[in-house]
């Protein structure tokens, strides 16, 4: 089992939308890779979870309480979004993925993939 | 070989490479308070609102009855835990970013607010709370006396 970072690998762009990346904690379990991504202000509405080719990506927009005019406060809570994204292995089933969104935690559940029996005639002669 | 492996996306025009420093030196700027292992606390919102105060802190996974919030004047605490779900025993980690620990951070207002009138509630992850200015503290109009 192989959890690698790549810094810098942007294939995501989404300039409109101030982003944050979230912090994630990932396990592998017997019953396949466990995801929990925080994502605080996130409803399970506006979490939205893509496959495309062997990446898994998770995006969240939040729904935060904001001033009309915040000219004057303190202020480090400013992300608006959430994106992260996980490259998937052959193994993983990515069909069957399980997903949920509780208290600013999404999970997830990515099954492993049960590995395909085939059975060989054996001919005789 | 199963499972996933994590990207970090960026986008490659907002980077800097002093971005790390400097929101390490808000974070210590921010007055988190530190006791007894406790990390420097959530991230915090305030601003003013009508004639008192309005705040959000991101709390992810805390649960309210893990959250407990005191107010003594201008000075306004907020404690908690973070209770982090993990790997059962013979799971295996792969990434871990998240902490389970106690938090505290104490916030000095610019004004006492009334305690018996602050409002708190957790939404998905966030702590949202008005904050009414305290009735002594109110601008009050002085009456001007004729002789």
């Amino acid at each position: 089992m192989n959890c690698e970072m790549k810094n810098g690998c942007a294939t995501v762009a989404e300039p409109t939308v101030a982003k944050a990346t979230p912090a994630c904690d990932v396990w592998e379990g017997e019953d396949g890779v466990h995801v929990v991504a925080e994502m605080p202000g996130v409803d399970a509405a506006a979490v939205e979870i893509t496959i495309e080719r062997d990446v898994l990506s998770i995006r969240g927009k939040a729904c935060l309480p904001r001033a009309s005019s915040r000219a004057e406060g303190e202020m480090d809570a400013v992300a608006t979004g959430y994106v992260r994204a996980f490259h998937l292995t052959d193994t993983a089933d990515a069909g069957a993925i399980q997903a949920s969104c509780k208290d600013g935690l999404v999970r997830l559940l990515v099954p492993r993939k049960q590995p395909a029996q085939r059975k060989i005639a054996v001919s005789t002669g | 070989m199963y499972g996933i492996r994590h990207l970090h996306l960026r986008n490659p025009g907002s980077w800097s490479p002093f971005e790390e420093l400097e929101r390490l030196q808000a974070s210590l700027e921010r007055g988190g308070v530190a006791l007894g292992g406790a990390s420097a606390g959530p991230a915090i919102d305030v601003w003013n609102e009508g004639d008192g105060l309005r705040l959000r802190a991101l709390v992810p996974g805390v649960k309210p009855e893990d959250l407990e919030i005191t107010v003594e004047g201008d000075a306004l605490t907020i404690r908690g835990t973070t209770a982090v779900a993990g790997p059962q025993s013979g799971d295996r980690w792969l990434l871990r970013e998240r902490a389970s620990a106690k938090f505290a951070r104490t916030l000095q207002l610019p004004f006492a607010v009334e305690a018996d009138a602050v409002k708190a509630r957790v939404a998905n992850g966030v702590l949202e709370m008005e904050l009414p200015r305290s009735a002594a503290e109110k601008p009050r109009r002085i009456p001007i006396q004729t002789t």
